[in-house]
């Protein structure tokens, strides 16, 4: 018998457990730690941000899916992991708190023949003074109850201007690190949908905030597109849209502080500025979850396992080296912990190699430059990679070869929004292959030219509404869910 | 050497044509490109590691 604990029930720690507890007999545990009660649609936040959805829309309550499927869930919060146990007991084990109402504050430890760390990211809205919604000066839509406050404070920048006073929105990046491009610029163009629905657009700045270098690099160094016989570039493409719908742009910035209705920023090219705002929803950079590791002595090796950005090293190549030597191989294929093989880290929780644009500091050093994206498609398909890796490993042996899953040799599909509605509906549907650049195979621009892909209209907003509805049936774990590709 | 103008490039970038504009929100033809994109994506999720 065999038991697995999953950290974490985001889309790759949902997808993983699923599939183990699908693929394992009931002799086997399939255990999920999550300070969550609920399992959250985080790509349809954006609509719950500006008032097209419910919070109840893109949430569910985890505990009765897990009763359904024989998966046993804790309510609460890894704090530690014992790999090797203690000198009492070398079982391997994690320490959790309870955030479960009923057991709140409660301690226990939980033991594993497996574990698989998908805790996610931690909103590090502390790495810029005055930022996020608790405490700070802006609003974010990283969380439904995030995204709840957004709307109400969009719908009150709405009202300021149905009465004619002129309103500046920002919408952006809240660090020179963060990543999510790709949400940010949805949020934006969503909510300049939202102002023309209102009637109210023409006394709205709209302003998208970023730490690109340039539009339409997404975190990804951006795409080259093949349309209608000619290279084309996401740049060239995203910059027609913010032409089109008139959406102003800062460039390559990092919020150095935010205080009430002003954001302090520094460019790549050193300069300093101000800008003033009425309604802001700039997203954190992310964190690791700061899990701490302990050996059998209950010395803290968390050095070995963690990165200091508390995000775990798994099999990919850690040497600094300059952008030009980078390599797709340099990514991880397995997910495993070259310290602890039974461990593994899938989603945001593993430590990506190195960033996937291209690294810029500014004249003072500061990094302004987004972190790789790993959230989506690629969650999913990592955390199905790692649960086939266990299935095999518990049914054929520990010298069961490992599945794998680069981003390197992965395509994905990404649906961004800049509107709702059935019939008045648009959405920006870009597909790329690979997601990290291969300049080995594809020498011309890193990624295939017939397989990296854009186009903007209603039909993509009919797949972003269709993904929602059936990532949300497959998360539930309706009749024949597995059909459905992560 | 980047350009953080964002203002000038924005502005100089190609609009769309009202043809354009028109087929983005013509139903039949999204219908169409509906069905062509989700077989594109479909075709990329089986050329990954599934």
């Amino acid at each position: 018998m065999a038991r697995i604990v999953i950290l974490g029930a985001g889309i790759s720690g949902h997808t993983a457990a699923l599939h183990l507890r699908r693929k394992l007999s009931k002799h086997h545990d399939v255990v999920v730690v999550s300070p969550n009660s609920k399992w959250n649609w985080i790509p349809s936040n954006i609509w719950v941000g500006v008032g097209k959805m419910s919070k109840e829309q893109v949430t569910f309550p985890l505990a009765p899916i897990y009763r359904r499927r024989h998966i046993e869930f804790h309510q609460a919060l890894a704090t530690e992991i014992h790999p090797e146990g203690t000198t009492e007991n070398p079982r391997a084990f994690v320490s959790v708190r309870y955030t479960d109402p009923t057991r709140a504050g409660e301690d226990a430890t939980l033991e594993y023949d497996y574990l698989i760390n998908a805790t996610g990211p931690k909103l590090n809205f502390q790495a810029t003074p005055g930022l996020g919604p608790d405490g700070g000066h802006t609003v974010s839509v990283c969380s439904a109850e995030h995204a709840v406050d957004a709307r109400a404070r969009l719908h009150e920048s709405i009202e300021a201007m149905r009465q004619g006073r002129r309103q500046t929105l920002v919408i952006g990046m809240g660090h020179g690190t963060c990543t999510c491009e790709g949400a940010a610029f949805e949020y934006a163009f969503n909510v300049e949908h939202e102002l023309r629905q209102a009637g109210v657009r023409e006394l709205a700045d709209v302003v998208y905030f970023t730490n690109e270098a340039e539009l339409g690099d997404f975190g990804v160094g951006g795409m080259t597109f093949g349309q209608q016989g000619f290279e084309t570039t996401s740049k060239l493409w995203t910059e027609s849209i913010f032409r089109e719908r008139g959406v102003r742009a800062v460039l390559g910035a990092h919020a150095e502080r935010i205080e009430e209705g002003v954001i302090h920023y520094e460019q790549l090219d050193g300069t300093h500025h101000e800008l003033a705002f009425d309604f802001a929803m700039l997203l954190p950079p992310f964190r690791g979850a700061g899990l701490s590791v302990f050996d059998r002595d209950g010395v803290d090796v968390s050095d070995k396992v963690f990165l200091p950005s508390d995000f775990m090293r798994v099999d990919g190549s850690y040497d600094a080296k300059p952008f030009e030597e980078w390599r797709a191989s340099d990514w991880p294929e397995t997910y495993e912990s070259p310290a602890y093989p039974n461990v593994f880290a899938v989603g945001i929780a593993f430590a990506p190699p190195h960033q996937i644009s291209r690294p810029r500091t500014s004249p003072a050093g500061t990094v302004i430059t987004p972190a790789p994206p790993r959230t989506g498609m690629p969650s999913g398909v990592m955390g199905k990679t790692v649960a086939l890796t266990i299935i095999d490993r518990i049914k054929m042996g520990e010298t069961a070869s490992a599945h794998h899953a680069s981003m390197a040799s992965m395509g994905a599909a990404c649906v961004a929004s800049a509107g709702t509605g059935l019939r008045k509906g648009s959405a920006a549907a870009m597909t790329m292959y690979p997601v990290v650049p291969d300049y080995q195979t594809y020498p011309q621009s890193g990624r295939s030219l017939k397989d990296t892909t854009g186009e903007i209209g209603l039909a993509g907003h009919w797949i972003k509404f269709m993904l929602h509805v059936m990532f949300i049936y497959k998360a539930k774990a309706r009749p024949l869910w597995f059909l459905i590709p992560e | 050497m980047i350009n953080l103008n964002a203002e000038e490039a924005i502005a100089s970038a190609p609009l769309p044509t009202k043809a354009t504009l028109r087929r983005r929100q013509n139903l039949l033809f999204q219908a169409w490109r509906f069905v062509s994109l989700n077989l594109r994506m479909y075709l990329m999720v089986l050329k990954g590691n599934h």
